[in-house]
């Protein structure tokens, strides 16, 4: 649906914002000293749906590694304990935009939040875009979450090209197996790296010592 | 003076002395039950330290002593492994002496314990034999980079505490593969997402994407396989069987690892059940890990029969057991419908289009100075004579294809494109050879694009592919080398093949068959091209 944004007035917005954020604790004063032309960014990227995200997309980001983003769950402390999402915060719905709450985010980053469903996590998005953070808020929340890709039936769904096969989804589920204790496999330790290269093409035959007392000294080469 | 106990009896033989070494062992091999002798030898009922030494066997895993110890209790194990690869080495004995056009060898000569000292003998010797079970240990450390040889405990250790016996298990961890596998094809590499860049990679804006490997090698981060990011290690899809040697498939059949991609996700494979399992395999069935129905059946790996013990079947669902650490996985089923164009692509292998990437180096000179020294691994002294590789042009991504003699697409990276000089040669040797490989960085499938206009899937090399008047011509981005490809290539659109053939009996795509890819799909993007690394 497309929506000609002229039709909003910029005092409507305002007043729907200080109502969100009065519910937040905030002062009406700081909402007052946004400018409309904020307001209306905000309300036009909502009218592009650029404030969400599906769980596709969300499960997608997390298997592939991308690190550009955090993800915020605006459940209660024992909503959260009982399961999350991989990764994520926990920062309640009041704290989202307090200082405590803000200085878990960073501005950098895009901010992925969920709630059991959409409601409250697209609050606290539309919260977060007007003080100048990035957010999105996860359709269908963690209960979608659960259902759709931790644990996924086969349906109708398979055969709608815009959506995860099953397949698929019963392979990404693998990446989100931390309810089970599942952690990812063995990594060999691996050293950040000194700031001047060592501008060499040698072939990577690393220098070894040998454990031979005898030939300590000796230098062991090996191939590629 | 020997310890007393607290009943004030003096201990016998080897714990009348060695009673804190009573820490470490694991349940198979528990202190007090099995004695010190099987497997050390050693002469217990001696009156001094010396006498009592004396024949003590202080590594029993090395293959030079397993038939007597490890062998008196896994008489098959042993037999097996001092036959497998990974004791021969003689897929690398071959293939190098191969490159040189060296006579291949037979029997103990065709295996790297029996390496004269031909140029490469010598190279084997100095560069390679290092990652062989046949070497034999002095020393126990769980460093993962460098650790190499010791037979049997070259993987079953796991643990090594202070003051305390070496834990044996038989679930080898990651670790212990990655010592020689993290080599070559560098499967451990993969595997984990950490891929070896050229050192001038360093230079990047962002280090955050770069690392060192304890033994000084550069790496980059790349998306791990998607087993990997499941938790799984090595031994959830590589078998004893296979990886140890045992029941080895007919002569003819594909030799390759027990397991196949299809073993556990493709719907219509082998089942078994208790009352049909292998006869020597059965100490697998007391560590099923779930709880097992009346008439429970269990996978097979097709090559071997294997059983494959940790996957539990349900009427609707399949799941993977892991064996190092907790936790069971969902095993997605291979179906039709996210597996489209069967008919077409009925020759590819699961990995032709599920590896995200692979290592691949497409510059290599190996060079022989006969005035330097060397350590010599299988000598274990430092000889005359130095070998010395220098690498360039390294590219982490999407590999090539090519057809294996059985027929089948699988993925394949440059062997070695390499030139060779040794004093003993006339001339320098130029060879280009590619491998198949199964990559390990498994993830979505690649596509169609990636493999139909890619001029480096289709082994031409990285350059312009572009259909002008119906015509397909391709426009190398690197230089020719002297035998006319371009330097990353391993074959052209005229289907050349390379020169010499590969020990795999492995090939790039003919003509025919590069022009029946190219154009299988309809509309060749004007701007396609691969970039250039």
């Amino acid at each position: 649906m497309r929506i000609d944004m002229s039709r909003y007035s910029t005092l409507a917005i305002a007043g729907m914002i200080a109502v969100l954020l009065g519910a937040c604790g905030r002062g009406a004063s700081e909402v007052v000293s946004m400018s409309g032309d904020d307001f209306m960014r905000v309300a036009a990227s909502i009218a592009r749906q650029e404030d969400r995200i599906t769980a596709d997309q969300l499960a997608r980001w997390i298997a592939e590694g991308t690190r550009d983003f955090v993800i915020v769950d605006v459940r209660p402390e024992s909503d959260f304990d009982a399961g999350h999402i991989k990764g994520s915060l926990n920062i309640s719905l009041p704290m989202l935009v307090a200082d405590e709450g803000r200085r878990r985010i960073s501005a950098s980053q895009t901010v992925v939040v969920y709630s059991n469903g959409s409601e409250n996590s697209a609050k606290a998005a539309v919260m977060l875009r007007l003080v100048g953070v990035q957010a999105s808020f996860l359709l269908g929340g963690y209960n979608h979450w659960g259902r759709y890709i931790l644990n996924p039936k086969e349906g109708a769904d398979q055969v709608d090209g815009e959506l995860l096969t099953y397949t698929e989804r019963r392979a990404l589920a693998c990446s989100f197996c931390e309810l089970e204790g599942v952690a990812a496999g063995y990594r060999p330790p691996v050293q950040a790296v000194e700031t001047t290269p060592r501008d060499v093409h040698q072939a990577p035959s690393p220098a070894r010592k040998q454990s031979n007392k005898k030939a300590r000294k000796a230098i062991a080469s090996e191939g590629c | 003076m020997p310890p007393t106990t607290r009943s004030g009896h003096l201990p016998q033989g080897c714990i009348a002395c060695h009673e804190p070494a009573g820490k470490g062992f694991t349940d198979a091999h528990r202190f007090g039950e099995i004695l010190c002798t099987p497997c050390h030898d050693g002469r217990p009922d001696a009156g001094t330290k010396e006498d009592a030494h004396s024949g003590l066997i202080a590594f029993p895993g090395n293959l030079s002593n397993a038939d007597r110890t490890c062998g008196r209790c896994h008489a098959d194990h042993v037999k097996a492994v001092q036959a497998s690869p990974m004791a021969t080495g003689a897929g690398i004995v071959a293939s190098t002496r191969e490159l040189f056009t060296e006579p291949p060898g037979t029997g103990q000569t065709a295996t790297l314990s029996g390496l004269g000292f031909s140029p490469a003998d010598v190279l084997l010797r100095k560069l390679c034999a290092s990652c062989h079970l046949h070497q034999d240990k002095s020393s126990h450390s769980l460093d993962p980079t460098t650790d190499r040889g010791g037979g049997c405990l070259a993987c079953h250790i796991n643990d090594y505490p202070k003051g305390a016996h070496p834990a044996l298990s038989v679930r080898v961890s990651d670790a212990r593969c990655f010592g020689c596998h993290s080599r070559s094809s560098r499967i451990s590499l993969n595997y984990a997402g950490i891929a070896e860049v050229e050192p001038p990679a360093s230079q990047r804006p962002d280090p955050s994407t770069l690392g060192r490997l304890d033994d000084g090698r550069l790496v980059e981060f790349l998306p791990p396989d998607i087993h990997h990011r499941a938790g799984m290690s090595c031994i959830d899809c590589h078998t004893s069987r296979g990886v140890m040697g045992m029941e080895r498939p007919e002569r003819g059949a594909d030799p390759g690892p027990d397991i196949l991609c299809i073993d556990c996700h493709e719907n219509r494979s082998a089942r078994l059940e208790l009352d049909t399992w292998p006869e020597k395999l059965e100490g697998q069935i007391k560590r099923i890990p779930f709880a097992l129905l009346q008439d429970q059946k269990f996978l097979t790996t097709k090559r071997r029969g294997t059983p494959l013990w940790h996957i539990e079947i349900r009427a609707t669902e399949k799941w993977l057991h892991r064996k190092q650490d907790p936790g069971r996985l969902p095993i997605p089923p291979l179906t039709r419908p996210s597996h489209p164009y069967t008919a077409e692509h009925g020759r590819l292998s699961c990995s032709a289009c599920h590896s995200a990437w692979a290592p691949q180096c497409y510059g290599c000179h190996t060079t022989y100075d006969s005035n330097g020294n060397q350590w010599d691994h299988l000598a274990k002294k430092t000889t005359a004579g130095k070998w010395t590789e220098e690498r360039w042009n390294v590219f982490n991504g999407p590999p090539p294809l090519g057809v294996t003699p059985n027929n089948r697409i699988v993925p394949v990276v440059p062997g070695m494109i390499m030139t060779l000089a040794h004093p003993g040669l006339e001339t320098t040797i130029f060879r280009r050879r590619f491998a198949p490989i199964a990559p390990h960085t498994t993830g979505s499938a690649r596509s169609c694009d990636s493999c139909h206009r890619s001029s480096l899937a289709l082994g031409l090399g990285r350059g312009r592919l572009q259909k002008t008047d119906g015509r397909w011509t391709f426009i190398p981005a690197l230089t020719r080398l002297g035998d006319g490809l371009p330097a990353d290539a391993w074959t052209s659109l005229k289907g050349r093949l390379e020169t010499g053939s590969p020990s795999d009996g492995a090939r790039p795509f003919n003509t025919d068959e590069l022009y029946r890819i190219l154009d299988a799909i309809p509309e060749p993007n004007p701007n396609s091209h691969e970039p250039v690394h």
